[in-house]
């Protein structure tokens, strides 16, 4: 109970760094129809990622980080599912 | 940062399709829902009536006007009526106020706030830390019961001329219970409010109120803090010995018993136990301290009352739980009834509000004002996070009752907090903390109005109680400190991150699927 209560007293960053072979699960923020490729939005930190539908936006996906620019806040990922 | 790309991208297809259309636009469908709240502010903030019922026609009729403008059939109008009404948001926020309100009245009635009020003679405090000490308890019995509005109702009747007598000061008496009814609509278990914050964003109750539980102790130490300083800088009332005496009198020790199956429900829900089955043990907990205790009789909480004049009357009136009455008070009764049907005016006004919604979503009404936000105004997490504060706390100054006020902006919150990947738990604190302050502050509040009108009738109850002790709404808001300290605290952690989760970090239960 006490774990609960006293969990996640921290401030949280706007840009939160991912490194690269990270497996995530986050909501598809955005799906451009022209270039294929979707985006997930992480606070301001931003992950362009391939293999994503535009039925997916709105929807939890899982990813696997390819590359990430801390300095930029942005990254690519592939949709594994 | 990464300004230059605001989530949602042109060209992407509407999260619900068009489907039915307005003459007038996509603005038109926002009709039934604009036209209950000009009802909402007209009633009660204009007319000062603070009744759901009234609420209830005004939704209807903004549905039955809003139908007037669809272009072509009305069918698919109507059937977007029972889409919205038939949602399992509803559902699932029905059945858990149905039981929150049986247990919380089962508590009312064993004495739970006498108990309190013996706490607080015992303690042998003066009118400096009255005040103080009143928000304490009144949020002590609202996070147990999880109704502000049966808060405010219990302190005003109890408590107010309590402190009055000992010579507190009637504002901060007043901004005290109002507060004390904030805490406790943020962080019960058992709230309406953190029941509709939790299904709404896909989150389990439980887990919401362990995550909340760090802005909301927070401003309630900044609270009981100014409190303290406030009452001791205010200026004292002559004391009335009979009125003391008569405070006395109500006291009981042994309403604090029911801190047990308060502590229960709250427990088992912190520990992720279903909602409904955290409030039946905490309820089976309830009826058994009041039965063992003699606090209340088992008719207290449950009673057939039958017609005397009849053969079921002459049969079985000797039976546990059933009285004998006069043909007129045939009914039932008792604690399992009035806090389960107390709630039958929020359930279908809840209902309606979101049939509206849905009818704004299928006129595609609420993808414009979504995508505007979006674009416009949240274009990255703290501005984000600050437009669902600003929008969560203002959205009660039109729809007054603070649960039709959450369940109205929910979707904007999931949908904006989404974009961002702020996880269930972060969007539902935000979305519940703002919605129950404001309920408390805005003078034509529901909470405000409660407490007024329950403190006017404190004059036909004490012949020492003077028209000049009540405190109007409209002197009410600034006192209410707890609230305005909470909206504090997150405008702070929207902008400082303090307590803001992604989905990267931890995905709420009941948001987890794929």
């Amino acid at each position: 109970m006490s774990t609960g209560l006293f969990r996640n007293w921290r401030f949280r960053t706007d840009t939160p760094a991912f490194a690269p072979g990270e497996v995530l699960r986050a909501y598809l923020t955005g799906f451009d129809p022209a270039s294929g490729e979707g985006t997930v939005r992480i606070g301001d930190t931003v992950l362009t990622v391939t293999g994503a539908s535009a039925a997916q936006l709105d929807q939890l996906v899982d990813l696997r980080v390819e590359s990430f620019d801390a300095q930029h806040a942005a990254g690519r990922a592939a949709l594994q599912r | 940062m990464n300004d230059a790309a605001a989530p949602g991208v042109a060209g992407a297809p509407p999260l619900v399709p068009q489907c039915i259309e307005f003459r007038g636009g996509k603005a038109a469908s926002a009709l039934p829902i604009l036209f209950f709240i000009a009802w909402a502010i007209f009633q009660s903030g204009v007319l000062g009536i603070s009744d759901t019922a009234g609420l209830i026609v005004g939704m209807l009729v903004g549905l039955t006007l809003g139908m007037l403008l669809v272009r072509g059939s009305w069918t698919g109008y109507a059937n977007a009526i029972f889409a919205g009404m038939a949602q399992r948001v509803a559902v699932t926020a029905i059945v858990a106020w149905l039981w929150a309100g049986m247990f919380a009245a089962t508590l009312q009635v064993g004495g739970f706030v006498n108990g309190l009020g013996w706490l607080a003679e015992v303690s042998g405090m003066g009118p400096a830390v009255f005040p103080a000490v009143t928000f304490v308890l009144a949020a002590l019995l609202a996070t147990g019961i999880g109704t502000g509005y049966g808060t405010v109702i219990a302190f005003v009747a109890l408590f107010f001329p309590a402190g009055v007598v000992l010579g507190a000061d009637p504002l901060l008496m007043f901004g005290a219970i109002l507060s004390g009814a904030v805490f406790g609509d943020n962080l019960a278990p058992v709230s309406d409010t953190t029941i509709v914050s939790a299904v709404t964003q896909d989150s389990d109750v439980g887990g919401v109120v362990a995550s909340r539980f760090k802005y909301a102790i927070i401003a309630a130490v900044l609270a009981f803090i100014a409190y303290l300083v406030a009452g001791s800088l205010s200026t004292g009332a002559a004391i009335d010995a009979d009125a003391a005496a008569l405070f006395s009198a109500q006291s009981n020790p042994r309403g604090l018993l029911h801190l047990v199956p308060m502590g229960i429900v709250i427990f088992s829900a912190i520990r992720g136990r279903h909602i409904i089955e955290a409030i039946s043990w905490g309820l089976i907990a309830a009826i058994i301290v009041n039965l063992v205790f003699g606090l209340a009789a088992g008719s207290d909480m449950l009673v057939f009352r039958v017609s005397a004049d009849s053969w079921a009357g002459a049969n079985f009136a000797h039976w546990p739980l059933v009285e004998a009455v006069p043909a007129a008070a045939a009914g039932v009764g008792g604690s399992l009834y009035a806090g389960a049907i107390g709630y039958a005016e929020l359930v279908v006004l809840i209902l309606l509000v979101l049939a509206g919604a849905h009818i704004m979503i299928r006129g595609g009404g609420f993808h414009a004002l979504q995508e505007w936000l979006l674009t416009k105004v949240a274009r990255s997490v703290r501005s984000a996070e600050m437009t669902m504060v600003i929008a969560t706390a203002g959205i009660n100054a039109a729809i007054t009752i603070n649960t039709a006020a959450q369940i109205a902006i929910a979707p904007y919150i999931a949908t904006i907090g989404k974009r961002f990947n702020l996880n269930g738990y972060r969007r539902a604190n935000i979305l519940d903390a703002n919605t129950s302050a404001l309920g408390y502050i805005f003078p034509w509040a529901g909470g405000v109005l409660v407490g007024y009108t329950q403190m006017t009738r404190l004059a036909q109850t004490y012949d020492w109680f003077t028209p000049a002790m009540v405190v109007e709404p409209i002197k009410a808001w600034p006192w209410v400190f707890h609230g305005w300290l909470l909206v504090a605290v997150f405008m702070f952690s929207a902008w400082t991150g303090f307590g803001r989760e992604y989905t990267t970090d931890r995905i709420s239960k009941g948001g987890a699927s794929l």
